[in-house]
C-alpha cells in the first residue's frame, strides 16, 4: 500500500472519530447540539397592531415596517449598535469632493419573483422613495443632480453639495423606507399616492409574503434562494438567513391575550407585554423574558411660537421644575427605565451624550422662579397642555408632569385630554403651549432625520434656531467621525440651552420567547431571521 | 306574505338614508384629522395638505356630501381611507367571525335563558326563583371585558382547557371552531342570557295566569303539556323581540370581546375606523348595522306570525 493511498483512509477514520465524538456530546449535552441553527417549523408570533398597508413607502407606521424588514432590504442596514452596514451594496465610493456616490450592487441577489437585482430596480425604488419620504429625502433631493444606472450592477448619484448622511438615509428600517422593489412591480404603481398591494410586496429579503387575513394574521414563508451576506448577523445587518419554514404574524391587540398566549405556549414570541406583569411572567419556566431597555422615549414638547414658551427662560424654568424619574416610574417599574438627558438613545453610540445631564436631573424651584421673573412674567403662569388619555402610558406621564408643575405653584396647567387622532390635528393648530410626544429609537438615528429636530414639525416645538440650522448643515457636509463627535457635543450644548423639549428618559419594552426559541434579537420590533427552534417543538 | 316582506324592505330605504345622512354629518363634526394621521407622524404641513386633497377632504362639506350621495346611488360605498380598498370588501372580510360569534353567543344565551326563566317562573317566589334571577342579575352586572379576561385566565391559562383566543373558521373543522368560540360566546352572550331569562320568567308568569291555561288544567292535560305546548309557546312571543333585537346588539357590540379574544371581526374594524376617523368605512359600517337591525325586526315580526296564527291574516 502506497503512502498516498493510506492517507485518505486515515483522514476518513479521523472524520468518523470526530463525528462520533460530536454526536455523543450532542446526545449528552443537548444544549450543545441546539446551539447550531436548524431549519424548520412555524414561528407563531403575537403582535399588537394591524398595519394599514405593507407598502414600505406608503406610511410611517411601525406595524408595517415590522413585516417589511423581514421581506425587503435596502442598500444599507443598521446593525445592533445602530451603525450603518452594507446590505444590497457590495462596495461604494464617494469622490473626494463628496459630490459623486457610486454604489456597486451584490451579484446574484434574487427577488422573490425570481428576477435578479439590477441597477434599474435600485434607481426606480430610490426615485419613488425620494418623492415620498419627509425626513431624509428632502435634504438629499435638494442636493441631487442625477440618479442613474451606470451598468446592471452600478448606480451613480451626482450631488450639487455634499450629503454626509447618505448611508444613514439609505438604511432606514422605519418610516418611509428606501427598500428596493423590482422595477417591474413599481411600473404598475406609477401614481404619487399608489400603494403597492401586499401580493406585490416583493423584495430580496429572507422571508417572502404569502397571505394577509386582515386583523387575523400575516403569513410569511422562508425564501429558499435568499442570498445571505457572509458577515455575522447583527441587528438588521449581516447574515439574515431564515430558518423557519413559515412565520404566522398573528394580530392580538389586547395585551392580556398576548400574555395568556405566551404563557400557554400558543405563541413562540409575544411582543410588547405590560411591564408591570414582568415579575409574574418571569416565574413561568416555559418562556424567557426579553427586555429592550431602550424601547422608547417620551417627552414634554413646548410650542415656541406663542407665549409663554416663545421665551427660552420659560422653557428653562420648566426644566428646573420637572423631576424626570417620577415620570418614568409612572409607566415602568424600577429597572425598566433609564434616566437620559439626551434626545438620542444610550445605545446610539455615535450621537448619544451626557452633556446636559445635570440640568436634566436637577430640580431647582428657586431658579425656576427667577427665570420666570426674568421673562417678565409672574407665577403662576397659565399654560395649556394637550395629551393622550391617562389610560395610556404616555398620558400617565403627562399627568405626573402636570402635577409637578401645579404643585410648584409656578405654573397653572389646563390639561386637555384627547385621543391621538385629535392630538395630531391640534398640534398643527399651534394653540397649545405644550404637548406630550413619544418616539422609538429607529426614527432618530442621526441629527438630520428626527421630526423633533425639524423646526417645521410640531414634534420640535416649531423652534427656529440659526445655531441648529448651522449644526445640521455641518452634519450634512461631513462623513468624518471626529467632525460628527464635535457636532454631537455642540448640539447637546445647544439643546440644553434652548430646551426645545424636555425628555423624560427612556422606558423599556418587554417581549417573551419560548424556551425552545434560539437566536432571537430584541432591539425593537420583531426580527424573524437568524432565529430557530432548538428541536423541542 | 311576499308582498308584506317587499313592503317592509322598501320602507327600510328611507331609514337607511337617514342613517347615512346623520352618520355623514356626525362624523364630520367629530374632531380629528384622517389626513394628518394617514400622512404619518413625520409628515410636513404640505404633505398633509396634499393627502387631504387626494382624499377629497379639502372640498366644502356640501360638495363632499353630494359626492357621497351620488356614490351611494350607485351602491358604491367608497374606499377605506386607511385600508386603501373598497369598504364593502373590508366589511365582508370581517363578517364571518362576527356573525359566528353573535350566533354562538345567541345559542349560549337561549340555551341557558329559557330553562332558567322557566324554572324561575314555575317555582316563583321560592329559593330556586331567587337563585335563577340572582344569576341573571349577575349576568347583567358583569362587564364583558372583565368576564372575558377572567375566562381567559381561568380556562385558558390556569386550567388549559380551552384556547385563549383567535378565530378558527368553520372550514378548519367543527372541533377547532367550537373550541375557539366557547369563551368569547360566553363573554358576549351572558348579558343577552340574563335579559332573555328575565323576559321568559315574566312572560311565563303572565301566561300561566291566563284563562286558557286554567282550562287546560281543567281538561286534565298534563303539566308538562300545559307548560311546554301552551304556556311556553305564547310566552315566547315577547321573548323573541328581546332575542331578535339582541342579535343586532350582539353584532354591533362585539368590539370588546373581539379585542380580548383577538377575533378579526367587524367590532375591531369598527374600533379602528372610529379611532382613525376613516369616514367612508365608519359610514358603511353604520349603514350595515342599521340594516341588520331592520332585517332582525322583520324576522321578529315573521316569527310572531309563526307563533301566533291570529297574526298571519294581517300579512
Amino acid at each position: 500500500m502506497s503512502p498516498s493511498s493510506t492517507a485518505p483512509s486515515r483522514i476518513a477514520w479521523l472524520h468518523v472519530i470526530v463525528l462520533g465524538t460530536v454526536l455523543m456530546l450532542g446526545g449528552a449535552f443537548p444544549g450543545l447540539a441546539a446551539a447550531q441553527p436548524r431549519p424548520g417549523g412555524t414561528y407563531e408570533v403575537a403582535y399588537d397592531l394591524s398595519p394599514f398597508t405593507l407598502d414600505a413607502m406608503a406610511d410611517t407606521i411601525s406595524a408595517k415596517s415590522h413585516i417589511v424588514n423581514n421581506v425587503q432590504e435596502a442598500l444599507f442596514a443598521p446593525d445592533a449598535g445602530l451603525v450603518t452596514r452594507p446590505m444590497l451594496v457590495d462596495k461604494w465610493t464617494v469622490s473626494p469632493d463628496g459630490l459623486v456616490w457610486t454604489f456597486s450592487l451584490r451579484k446574484g441577489v434574487l427577488f422573490h419573483n425570481g428576477e435578479t437585482l439590477k441597477a434599474d430596480d435600485v434607481v426606480a425604488s430610490l426615485r419613488r422613495w425620494l418623492s415620498r419620504d419627509g425626513t431624509w429625502a428632502p435634504h438629499l433631493k435638494s442636493r441631487l443632480e442625477s440618479l442613474d444606472r451606470v451598468d446592471d450592477s452600478t448606480v451613480k448619484m451626482k450631488l450639487s453639495k455634499p450629503f454626509g448622511a447618505m448611508l444613514e438615509a439609505l438604511s432606514m428600517v422605519e418610516g418611509v423606507q428606501p427598500v428596493i422593489f423590482p422595477k417591474s412591480v413599481l411600473d404598475r404603481y406609477p401614481g404619487e399616492k399608489d400603494r403597492v398591494k401586499e401580493q406585490d410586496v416583493i423584495g430580496t429579503g429572507p422571508y417572502k409574503f404569502v397571505s394577509w387575513e386582515r386583523d387575523r394574521r400575516i403569513v410569511l414563508e422562508r425564501f429558499d434562494r435568499y442570498a445571505a451576506r457572509k458577515e455575522p448577523l447583527s441587528g438588521f445587518a449581516g447574515n439574515k438567513t431564515a430558518y423557519f419554514d413559515r412565520v404566522h404574524h398573528n394580530f392580538v391587540p389586547e395585551a392580556a391575550g398576548r400574555v395568556a398566549g405566551a404563557l400557554t405556549g400558543r405563541y413562540d414570541y409575544a411582543i410588547n407585554l405590560p411591564l408591570d406583569q414582568a415579575a409574574q411572567i418571569k416565574t413561568n419556566p416555559a418562556v424567557t423574558v426579553k427586555i429592550n431597555p431602550y424601547g422608547g422615549r417620551s417627552e414634554f414638547t413646548f410650542n415656541s411660537t406663542i407665549p409663554p414658551f416663545d421665551k427660552k427662560a420659560m422653557r428653562q424654568a420648566v426644566a428646573n421644575v420637572l423631576e424626570p424619574e417620577e415620570m418614568l416610574a409612572a409607566i415602568a417599574p424600577k429597572g425598566f427605565y433609564t434616566l437620559n438627558s439626551s434626545p438620542f438613545f444610550p445605545n446610539q453610540s455615535v450621537w448619544f451624550s451626557k452633556i446636559g445631564y445635570e440640568t436634566y436631573i436637577t430640580r431647582d424651584l428657586k431658579k425656576a422662579r427667577e427665570l420666570i421673573t426674568s421673562a417678565g412674567l409672574t407665577p403662576p403662569v397659565s399654560i395649556a397642555v394637550i395629551s393622550i388619555p391617562v389610560a395610556q402610558p404616555g398620558g400617565r406621564q403627562i399627568q405626573v408632569a402636570v402635577q409637578q408643575l401645579d404643585e410648584s405653584k409656578l405654573f397653572k396647567v389646563d390639561l386637555q385630554i384627547m385621543d391621538w387622532t385629535v392630538m395630531v390635528q391640534k398640534r398643527w393648530e399651534k394653540k397649545h403651549n405644550a404637548m406630550y410626544n413619544a418616539f422609538n429609537v429607529w426614527y432618530q438615528n442621526d441629527l438630520v432625520a428626527p421630526t423633533w429636530n425639524n423646526p417645521q414639525h410640531p414634534a420640535s416645538g416649531f423652534l427656529a434656531s440659526k445655531t441648529r440650522d448651522d449644526l445640521l448643515d455641518r452634519r450634512l457636509q461631513t462623513t468624518s467621525a471626529s467632525d460628527i463627535s464635535q457636532i454631537r457635543d455642540d448640539f447637546h450644548r445647544w439643546f440644553w440651552d434652548e430646551v426645545p423639549l424636555f425628555p423624560f428618559g427612556n422606558f423599556a419594552t418587554m417581549d417573551t420567547v419560548g424556551q425552545h426559541v434560539k437566536g432571537s434579537q430584541h432591539i425593537g420590533g420583531p426580527i424573524y431571521f437568524g432565529v430557530w427552534f432548538d428541536g423541542k417543538k | 306574505m311576499r308582498s308584506y316582506i317587499g313592503r317592509r324592505l322598501a320602507s327600510a330605504i328611507p331609514v337607511v338614508l337617514v342613517v347615512a345622512v346623520v352618520g355623514f354629518v356626525l362624523f364630520r363634526l367629530t374632531p380629528g384629522d384622517p389626513a394628518a394621521l394617514l400622512a404619518g407622524d413625520n409628515a410636513t404641513r404640505e404633505q398633509i395638505e396634499r393627502t387631504r386633497q387626494y382624499l377629497g377632504l379639502d372640498q366644502p362639506i356640501h360638495v363632499q356630501f353630494g359626492r357621497y350621495l351620488s356614490r351611494l346611488a350607485h351602491a358604491d360605498f367608497g374606499q377605506s381611507i386607511f385600508l386603501g380598498r373598497p369598504v364593502t370588501t373590508a366589511i365582508l372580510e370581517r363578517l364571518e367571525p362576527t356573525i359566528s360569534l353573535a350566533i354562538a353567543a345567541e345559542i349560549f344565551a337561549i340555551a341557558l335563558a329559557i330553562p332558567l326563566g322557566l324554572l324561575a317562573a314555575l317555582r316563583a317566589n321560592t329559593w330556586l326563583d331567587q337563585a335563577a334571577m340572582a344569576l341573571a342579575l349577575a349576568g347583567l352586572s358583569i362587564p364583558a371585558f372583565w368576564l372575558g379576561l377572567l375566562l381567559v385566565f381561568s380556562f385558558g391559562v390556569k386550567l388549559g382547557w380551552l384556547p385563549v383566543g383567535e378565530f378558527r373558521p368553520l372550514r378548519d373543522g367543527l372541533g377547532p371552531f367550537v373550541r375557539h368560540m366557547i369563551l368569547p360566546a360566553i363573554s358576549l352572550g351572558l348579558i343577552q342570557m340574563a335579559l332573555t331569562a328575565r323576559m321568559v320568567r315574566s312572560s311565563m308568569l303572565e301566561v300561566l295566569r291566563e284563562d286558557y291555561i286554567r282550562t287546560a288544567h281543567a281538561k286534565g292535560l298534563s303539566r308538562r303539556t300545559i307548560v311546554l305546548q301552551h304556556a311556553l309557546r305564547n310566552a315566547l312571543i315577547p321573548t323573541i323581540t328581546v332575542v331578535g333585537l339582541g342579535f343586532g346588539a350582539l353584532v354591533s357590540g362585539a368590539v370588546v370581546v373581539e379585542t380580548i379574544f383577538a377575533l378579526p371581526g367587524l367590532g375591531r374594524l369598527t374600533a379602528s375606523a372610529l379611532l382613525n376617523r376613516d369616514y367612508p368605512l365608519i359610514q358603511a359600517i353604520l349603514m350595515f348595522v342599521a340594516m341588520i337591525f331592520i332585517v332582525m325586526n322583520l324576522l321578529v315580526d315573521l316569527a310572531y306570525a309563526y307563533l301566533d296564527p291570529r297574526l298571519r291574516i294581517r300579512y
